[in-house]
């Protein structure tokens, strides 16, 4: 198979082949959104000041404050009921309907002296950028994960900045009036609508299974007190969110100072050959500046921040803004030179828009999914008004000490930062335990994990069910009460199964056995009683014992003897002075019950240093099957977990060149051999490559590297692409970043041909079907030996009798079992 | 039905053909995940060409099932579950389904349902026993 080479659009802009379609269209609507609501907001800013006058604004301000407020909780409505793209449609329906209204006002003359109509539009405009800025990424992140959002969401920024810049240069050309503007955003709002519709035609979004049923009443999660008391749970988005709060309070304390120091510099330094007085002056140096600034966040958005986000993470880029702000105010408390409110200036209108935003996009997959979109309505809508009203009264208390006041408020927006970093892994680990399925917890567990109220609840509700007429509810029911452990309990439910059925008592016995009270005295004493009344249970109590004893005590006794033999044989190897048997016992353990395989830990532990190389010929053995390599990684990580760390480092990347190995060969075998059919052993392939990376992040996991591997070994199988992402992330914050380098393509979802192309770049080997069966013969895999020896059976490649009979003389019954039948036809 | 736990729902799982076989302890994991909604009367579950990611099962009231012609095809009675077919083949509704009356369901995400099948394999098997119980009405 041949790998098409990188194109210019993946160099520059790192977007995969397959993504360039999808890429281009939410690209384009960003554009356009932007465009038609900038054009609504500009234009009636503009309007508003020759019709109403500057002094109107701080009224306009208050207006828009309030009402941010009340579309906030609209939006937070409106997130719990409907769905993004509903949101987002009816959203561009109302602007539309608002402009055509004001558009029939027009043409009977309706506003010429109203005021209200000037406030009017001016707050409409407001409103609609807003809202339309919450609903763009709202529904752009039904299309996209975490890895890829890190590579996609900067370039999308910067098409909403040129949809934004775009009003600029239709403002400046001065051909459009009133009523010819009003038709334009009429249009850009309407083409948007037909725009999207397009993109939910023609794109699928990712697993976005929350959402809630058309009509869905629920009353209890809708509440605002429930909103309320999810965010308080979750420290990571009370921390998200204070961040973006104190990032607007220092927008306009920032904006105050670098304004204030422009405007002494200008007064005290009067250039009159550039005519038109210090407010010229002032005007074309803020023009240039942002010109330069505008460049400069469009060249970083499309070509640096995902580069940047990519090899720095986005812990450094938090970081940033902060380090810039305390910079600038630490500057501008001792120096009236301009390079500190330049800096200033430089935060506000280019790293906050381009990088803090792009960051507070990515922060967002951390938090709980079922919060995310509210939190963003919560943000944008309600929290900005509210911080620019603080940072208002703020600034009319602290006006002489507003650098310090900035000072202070960047140290705590940098003390913010570093928790944020801190507890960034943490709550990705919540989401992703959120989002599992907790197959391996006991009862006992979940009981464990409850409230103490709700425990208390659970008890009421088994003992009610234990009441039921219905044995398979009673019998659930036990299961439940025996969860508790409580030994107090057992009495109640002996007696309520006392008129139960013969069935329904060896049922509750067989789950008796199955916890902690098999051998209580108060079980064997119900046990006798109940096989002295009815002999069919008296006989299905001691039907596996030849003995016919009816003493329980005793045959329980004998049949922990026997449970026991490996175990005590297992400590009667500990004696032994040579280390030499470690290795065969290790091999041998892929039969052991986990009992056993703990006792081995513990006592191939104890012997400390004799072990280790042992040990460690058989952690690097590829040919060891993967669960005793596991096992001798945890006695190393036991004896000493640098020396484990020290192999890992050499022995995970030989692993990783496994898994590119299978990887590649899964997907291009096939193509080399067009005529044989090896769909079976491409499966096979594949089931190796997820092999090796389960072993690969359960030895992480050993070592410490990862947290839970557990947890990130069945999420990164998960269906869910979002999920997938999170993983990704958590092993990039938490494993060695070479070994992440080297695993990151092998895990990520990006096309396979980047996969294969990482493997070749390696300068890996492309096998060919007879090198392919070859190296599979030698696989630590037993599949992989069997399919080794059937493909060579089936295409009488040299050597396939031998191999065959090889297989036929093996110990291992399945192998002999294979090669027997084959043998056989 | 707002106070609806978590054993409750895994009691109410027990009931179901599908899972019936299991132990409290997987009741109780996949009752995690199950998703409660309540509609009113004649609200619409979902209409034929939208795309499914979600299993329902029927807690209380009824559902009615739909052609695309809105010929009545089936109801659905607590216990009873609806919604499977386009988590298995990846195709869009191709019915409708409505509530009679005041209705609550319970849900579970494609996600994990395969999640549950790949750990209990039984739950495959129950899918497939219910299928055929079916198909054996209809000839």
């Amino acid at each position: 198979m041949n790998i098409p080479k990188k194109g210019l659009i993946q160099r520059i802009f790192h977007v995969y082949p397959d993504e360039i379609r999808n890429s281009l269209l939410f690209a384009f609507l960003g554009f356009l959104w932007a465009f038609a609501a900038t054009c609504g907001l500009k234009f009636a800013d503009a309007l508003f000041l020759l019709h109403v006058g500057a002094d109107s604004l701080p009224t306009a301000y208050t207006c828009t404050a309030l009402g941010m407020f009340g579309i906030a909780t609209i939006l937070l409505y409106a997130y719990h009921r409907f769905s993004s793209y509903q949101i987002y449609l009816s959203v561009l329906s109302i602007g539309i309907c608002l402009y055509l209204f004001f558009f029939v006002l027009r043409l009977f003359n309706l506003d010429e002296s109203a005021s209200w109509f000037w406030y009017a539009l001016k707050l409409n405009g407001f409103f609609l950028f807003a809202v339309l800025m919450t609903c763009y990424w709202t529904f752009i992140d039904q299309y996209h994960h975490m890895q890829n959002s890190k590579r996609l969401y900067s370039l999308f920024s910067s098409t909403v900045f040129i949809g934004a810049a775009s009003t600029g240069f239709v403002m400046q050309s001065g051909f459009l009036t009133l009523n010819s503007w009003i038709l334009v955003t009429i249009s850009l709002l309407g083409s948007t609508i037909l725009w999207i519709r397009h993109i939910t035609k023609i794109v699928v979004p990712i697993a976005h299974e929350e959402e809630a049923l058309p009509g869905e009443l629920n009353e209890a999660n809708n509440s605002f007190t429930f909103l309320i008391k999810s965010i308080l749970a979750s420290p990571f988005t009370l921390l998200v969110m204070t961040c973006n709060f104190t990032v607007y309070l220092l927008l306009v304390i920032t904006e105050y100072n670098y304004m204030s120091s422009f405007q002494q510099y200008f007064a005290n330094s009067p250039h009159p050959d550039l005519g038109g007085g210090t407010e010229a002056q002032l005007t074309l140096f803020l023009g240039k500046c942002i010109s330069a600034v505008s460049f400069s966040n469009l060249f970083f958005g499309l070509f640096i921040y995902s580069r940047l986000v990519r090899k720095l993470g986005i812990s450094v880029m938090l970081m940033i803004t902060p380090i810039l702000l305390i910079f600038a105010f630490t500057g501008w408390s001792i120096s009236s030179s301009l390079l500190f409110p330049l800096i200033g200036f430089f935060v506000v209108e280019g790293t906050l828009l381009v990088i803090d935003d792009s960051n507070f996009n990515l922060l967002l997959n951390a938090v709980p999914s079922r919060l995310k979109y509210k939190i963003r309505a919560l943000i944008e809508s309600f929290l900005e008004p509210v911080g620019m009203l603080t940072s208002a009264i703020l600034l009319s208390f602290f006006k002489e000490d507003s650098k310090y006041l900035g000072l202070g408020l960047a140290v705590c927006l940098l003390f913010i930062a570093f928790t944020i970093r801190y507890r960034y892994l943490q709550a990705l680990f919540f989401n992703l335990s959120e989002n599992a399925i907790h197959f391996h917890r006991s009862v006992k567990r979940w009981i464990e994990k409850m409230q103490p109220s709700d425990q208390v609840l659970m008890k009421q509700k088994l003992d009610q069910f234990l009441q039921s007429q219905d044995e398979n509810e009673k019998l659930l029911a036990s299961e439940g009460i025996l969860g508790f452990q409580d030994p107090n309990l057992l009495p109640d439910l002996f007696k309520t199964f006392e008129t139960a059925s013969t069935s329904a008592k060896m049922k509750l016995v067989q789950n008796i056995q199955k916890g902690i009270f098999w051998d209580h005295p108060l079980v064997i004493k119900k046990m006798n009683e109940w096989g002295k009344e009815d002999s069919s249970l008296s006989f299905h109590f001691v039907s596996n014992k030849k003995e016919t004893e009816k003493d329980f005590q005793v045959i329980l006794k004998k049949i922990r003897k026997e449970n026991h033999l490996r175990l005590e044989t297992i400590k009667a190897l500990e004696t032994i002075e040579d280390p030499s048997f470690i290795s065969p016992l290790i091999r041998a353990s892929t039969h052991f019950r986990p009992s056993e395989k703990r006792l081995i830990q513990e006592m191939i532990a104890r012997m400390k240093d004799k072990a280790i190389p042992y040990l460690v010929d058989l952690l690097g053995d590829t040919s060891v099957p993967h669960s005793c390599r596991l096992l001798a990684g945890k006695i190393i990580g036991r004896i000493s977990l640098p020396i484990l760390r020290d192999h890992l480092s050499k022995i995970i990347p030989s692993d990783i060149e496994r898994a590119y190995f299978y990887f590649y060969h899964a997907h291009t075998i096939q193509s080399k051999e067009p005529l044989l059919d090896l769909n079976l052993l491409c499966e096979i392939l594949l089931t190796d490559y997820e092999t090796v990376i389960d072993f690969i992040i359960q030895i992480l996991g050993v070592s410490d590297e990862v947290e839970d591997e557990e947890l990130l070994s069945r999420s990164l199988k998960s269906q869910n692409p979002k999920i997938r992402s999170q993983v990704i992330e958590a092993l990039e914050k938490t494993v060695d970043p070479a070994i992440f380098r080297l695993l990151q393509p092998l895990i990520d979802d990006i096309p396979k041909e980047e996969k294969m192309r990482a493997y070749l770049k390696n300068q890996q080997e492309a096998l060919n079907l007879n090198a392919l069966i070859d190296r599979m013969k030698n696989s630590s895999l037993q599949i992989d030996q069997l399919k080794a020896v059937a493909l060579k059976y089936e295409l009488k490649l040299p050597g396939w009798m031998d191999d065959l009979h090889s297989q036929f003389s093996s110990k291992d019954p399945i192998s002999h079992q294979f090669a027997s039948e084959l043998l056989d036809t | 039905m707002n106070n609806l736990d978590l054993i409750d729902k895994a009691f109410f799982l027990k009931k179901t053909p599908i899972f019936n076989t299991l132990d409290l302890d997987l009741l109780l994991t996949i009752a995690d995940k199950l998703h409660l909604h309540t509609l009113e009367g004649h609200s619409t579950i979902f209409t034929p060409g939208e795309s499914g990611n979600r299993l329902y099962f029927v807690l209380s009231g009824n559902v009615e099932i739909l052609s695309c012609a809105s010929a009545p095809l089936a109801t659905v009675a607590p216990y009873g579950f609806f919604g499977q077919e386009s988590l298995f083949n990846n195709l869009p509704r191709s019915y409708t389904s409505i509530t009679r009356e005041r209705t609550d369901l319970l849900s579970l995400t494609r996600t994990n349902l395969y999640s549950i099948i790949s750990e209990c394999p039984s739950v495959a098997v129950a899918f497939l026993s219910e299928l055929h119980r079916k198909v054996d009405c209809v000839f």
